[in-house]
């Protein structure tokens, strides 16, 4: 590092009148295809105590970037023997004349380098690699990821980073997830660890929200009305959620905060159905659907429910506003405008509204991928009424990218999770309804829930 | 005699006492009845049934009983009875002539008393026994006037819930029939308790989505209430609600159970 | 032997002499580049080409002189390609024996840029006919002077050490852009590259994203913008001097 800043400081008196004036640019070209990203990562070692909590560090790193779902993971078996454990470690070798005279000059290796890991066996196009120590008490974690194709150390580096966890296997759990999110996002990702899952459970004999950890561990009831409450939503900053609950004989959108599990105030407009609660992505306004002259349409207000606006004035139902989370500016929602449910897109002041869907079938439940671009959505295109499947759509194009579920059960309630290529669904077998975790590819599903019925899972940012 | 006219007049006293305790003793036992003219009485010879003998003993009815004394209509009773000394027994109401001893289930529908005659030689015995049949149970008493069975029990026991079709929210012509008697019986509940508040609520099958079923629930409550407002019932006593499809009546996933879900339904408010 | 040569003390004399010489020119430079920045507008456009990672862009010091001024000297002067300074490495490399202690890191430099200041005045002949002439700033995008050899490769100096810090994170960036872009609804088979720039801010967000070539099909010209705004791009590495990094891709459709 040190001599990286010598360099660069020199490089500064040498030229820098001109950079410290002007912005500096990247530029390049765009073509063909690129093949997911080859990641290696070394076995961590620790030195003194903090090496008896390595197996969990590793196997959780490990764990987080594979199920990431954008890395493709070189195996252990073909790294090279040597090591490296910090950036200096790695040596370039050297072209040294030959040992006897008239002999041509050899490539001399001098330890680790970059070319160890982009060659075959590994072939690969990042390593993840560092050490753990004890300091303070405290395990600290040296964590560095290479672009290993780059032609020298200078180039390679991404992350060159500090972590400080607790000196326990939790310690090592908590480094290793925070270390993974920041290679996650130089792959443009969101890590899962500490997003939350919000769903409605019945295994206490009433609907009450709940929520769990993104893989299904700690299942916490959140609310307890004893009474109908559901359709949960969060915001964007992970405090606050929202449902709709059978309270005195009316249905009323009440807000809560996540840490504390108080209520909240909101103000409902007088009116027998108000449902599908929605944040924006801001979280300064809510957007709902309420029967306010005879027709449940959709309507926007403040975080606490003042000056509320109705967005659509039609004679047909319409429910389950979602907001561009990317944009803030659209709004998804389901209407019975064409005669039947389908899928509607319009502006959040509510103009420009038209139909997404083709008009076949029922739609139900729309959900925005982060990236402001891909929804996802059930539908019973294909099947009988009632019999849905999840679909995920390229908006803009309005093509089907995937029909994730093929008529196994009803499943219904697709929701993105943070990282953009996760989803979270409900699927019913016989009487039993549960909540499962998928990629967007349709691979590894996973079962989250299995106390009760639980439906309607949202996804959500961890509170930071 | 001739000894008598022998002996003194103490000789003719003694023999005249002789003769009178055994007229006396004679006459203290009853069963022997001396009857000089007649020859000696054929009791001790063993009874042989094959031969009924002329009995020359009175027809005696021993008993005669009908049980159980009181039935209903269609029910039955059993008559019992025991006779002797004669063979000549019958009962009337065509029962005819029977044995000695006997029992004969009889089902009149009417209150009937049996009579069983019994006759011997120029003599006859008869008993009888009625049994008494009751037609049908009695109606209760009429209510007493004054007493209110409360709104909250005729609407449950005479109101009607109203159908849909799928994903519709119109009042059919079955439903327009349903409802006009339901007008009526809210208007009757009404006139006695003007407070009375009703709840109708919007149900669905289990099919849809659940948000959009919550609000086709609220259109189908809706819907009702309209109706029933234009047949004249005040529009103040009249709540709305949906339920979606929380509320299901039956979960058979077949069309039959599918329409009986799709309904309104007019409960007491709490 | 090999030893003999290393054990033959090095001349400092003579090359000491001259790095304090070259040294006081370069500061004189630097002073001067400062007050003429200063001064603004008087030597024409500011930030008339900017300054590229891994462009050496001293070709774009406007160098004073009396008279009026010749626009378009100053623009070919921001199209002119940087293969002059990579052939005076090149050139340098020749003369310095490879196993040669780096003691002379800033002597090179030094050297090279005085080398590329000498041929960097206005010349029309070195103008290449293909040449896109834009009064937007914007640097050079012609894959010659910007790109490493090998398809794809972000413009990097192979030996600008501020720029190679950046090195790995400007290639993430073109890698997530590269996956993200579909094409799938482009019916053309082949179309003008499309040149979209736009501002990547230091926590990664993007702004004032512009197309600045078309390629004349609006599918394919969408796509790029899809391409960008739907990525999550990583913020900007610590140590980099600006709050943002102007970005400029040129997207190449082959089908």
């Amino acid at each position: 590092m040190n001599i990286k800043l010598i360099l660069a400081s020199l490089a500064a008196l040498v030229t820098g009148a001109i950079f410290v004036n002007g912005q500096d640019q990247i530029v390049g070209r765009v073509e063909g295809k690129l093949q997911k990203p080859k990641m290696a990562v070394i076995d961590f070692r620790g030195v003194g105590d903090a090496q008896k909590f390595m197996v969990t560090f590793n196997t959780t790193l490990w764990g987080e970037l594979s199920n990431s779902g954008v890395l493709e993971m070189v195996g252990k078996t073909f790294y090279p023997l040597e090591v490296p454990q910090q950036p200096q470690d790695f040596k370039p070798p050297t072209t040294v004349a030959g040992s006897r005279r008239g002999d041509p000059p050899r490539i001399q290796k001098n330890g680790p380098w970059l070319t160890d890991w982009s060659s075959p066996p590994p072939n690969a196009d990042y390593l993840t690699f560092g050490y753990t120590a004890v300091q303070d008490g405290r395990l600290l974690l040296r964590g560095f990821l290479f672009n290993v194709r780059q032609p020298d150390v200078a180039s390679s580096g991404l992350i060159a980073k500090l972590y400080f966890g607790s000196l326990d296997d939790d310690g090592a759990k908590k480094v290793a997830r925070e270390f993974a999110a920041d290679i996650l996002q130089q792959f443009g990702q969101k890590s899962l660890s500490g997003t939350k899952i919000f769903f409605v459970s019945d295994r206490t004999g009433n609907k009450e929200i709940w929520s769990m950890d993104y893989d299904g561990s700690n299942q916490k009831q959140m609310t307890s009305y004893k009474t109908i409450s559901k359709e949960p939503v969060v915001s964007a900053d992970g405090r606050t959620f929202a449902f709709t609950s059978l309270i005195k004989g009316s249905w009323q959108i009440m807000t809560h905060s996540v840490e504390t599990g108080k209520k909240l105030p909101f103000y409902n407009p007088v009116s027998s159905t108000i449902e599908t609660p929605e944040f924006t992505p801001d979280g300064k306004h809510v957007l709902y659907a309420a029967s306010l002259n005879g027709w449940v349409n959709i309507c926007i207000a403040d975080a606490n429910g003042g000056n509320m606006n109705q967005l659509s004035h039609v004679r047909s139902s319409e429910v389950s506003p979602k907001v561009n989370p990317k944009t803030g500016r659209d709004v998804l929602f389901i209407s019975g405008r064409s005669g039947i449910e389908q899928l509607w897109h319009m502006s959040v002041d509510g103009g420009d509204a038209e139909m997404v869907t083709n008009g076949e079938g029922y739609v139900a439940n729309p959900s925005w991928n982060p990236n402001g671009q891909t929804i996802a959505f059930a539908w019973t295109r294909g099947f009988e009424p009632g019999a849905y499947n999840i679909f995920i759509m390229d908006l803009a194009s309005r093509k089907i990218l995937i029909q994730l579920t093929s008529n196994n059960g009803k499943n219904e309630n697709p929701w993105w999770a943070p990282d953009g290529v996760h989803l979270v669904y409900q699927s019913t077998h016989g009487r039993s309804t549960q909540i499962y975790s998928v990629l967007a590819d349709g691979t590894h599903p996973q079962q989250l829930t299995t106390q009760g019925n639980n439906t309607q899972p949202v996804w959500a940012n961890g509170i930071n | 005699m001739r000894n008598l006219s022998r002996t003194p007049v103490l000789a003719q006293f003694g023999a005249a006492v002789f003769a009178a305790v055994l007229m006396v003793s004679a006459a203290g036992c009853k069963k022997k009845i001396p009857v000089p003219t007649t020859p000696a009485p054929t009791t001790e010879r063993a009874p042989t049934p094959e031969t009924p003998a002329p009995t020359p003993l009175a027809v005696r009815i021993n008993n005669f009983t009908g049980e159980p004394r009181s039935i209903e209509r269609g029910q039955s009773a059993t008559l019992r009875w025991s006779v002797g000394n004669s063979t000549d027994i019958s009962i009337d109401h065509d029962l005819g002539a029977v044995a000695a001893n006997g029992t004969r289930q009889v089902f009149p529908s009417q209150t009937t008393t049996y009579t069983l005659t019994a006759k011997g030689n120029s003599a006859q015995d008869t008993r009888s026994v009625t049994i008494e049949v009751s037609s049908s149970v009695p109606p209760p008493p009429p209510p007493v006037v004054g007493t209110r069975v409360s709104g909250s029990e005729i609407l449950a026991r005479e109101g009607q819930d109203v159908y849909f079709d799928y994903d519709k929210n119109d009042i059919r012509a079955d439903g327009r029939d349903t409802l006009t008697k339901d007008a009526e019986i809210i208007k009757r509940i009404l006139s006695a308790d003007p407070t009375f508040t009703i709840v109708i609520e919007g149900h669905c099958d289990e099919r849809g989505s659940e948000e959009y079923n919550l609000a086709l629930g609220d259109r189908r409550a809706l819907a009702v209430k309209e109706f029933l407002t234009q047949l004249g019932v005040p529009e103040d006593r009249l709540k709305t609600i949906s339920f979606g499809k929380e509320r299901p009546v039956c979960t058979d996933e077949n069309e039959a159970c599918y329409q009986r879900n799709r309904r309104g339904h007019l409960a007491p408010a709490q | 032997m090999t030893d003999g040569v290393l054990m033959r003390p090095d001349p400092m004399g003579r090359s000491f002499a001259f790095a304090i010489a070259l040294h006081g020119s370069l500061l004189g430079v630097v002073l001067l580049v400062n007050w003429i920045y200063a001064n603004g507008e008087k030597f024409g456009e500011r930030d008339a080409g900017g300054a590229s990672i891994g462009v050496e862009a001293v070709d774009k010091i406007p160098l004073p002189h009396s008279g009026p001024q010749n626009p378009v000297a100053h623009q070919t002067e921001s199209e002119a390609p940087q293969a002059p300074p990579e052939k005076v490495e090149r050139e340098k490399k020749e003369v310095v024996p490879p196993d040669a202690i780096k003691l002379n890191l800033k002597e090179k430099k030094a050297k090279a840029k005085e080398e590329s200041i000498k041929k960097h005045l206005p010349s029309f002949d070195k103008l290449e006919k293909n040449q896109l002439y834009s009064k937007t700033p914007q640097a050079v995008s012609s894959p010659l002077f910007t790109q490493l050899p090998g398809s794809g490769r972000v413009g990097m100096g192979a030996n600008t050490t501020l720029g190679s810090m950046f090195a790995a994170y400007a290639q993430q960036i073109q890698d997530l852009i590269t996956r993200n872009w579909r094409t799938g609804d482009v019916t053309a088979q082949t179309a003008p590259p499309v040149v979209a720039t736009f501002d990547l801010m230091k926590d990664g967000s993007v702004r004032n994203l512009t197309i600045v070539q078309g390629s004349g099909v609006a599918s394919l010209d969408f796509s790029v913008r899809r391409a960008i705004e739907g990525v999550n791009f990583p913020p900007i590495p610590q140590g980099f001097p600006h709050n943002s990094a102007k970005c400029e891709f040129t997207f190449e459709l082959k089908k």
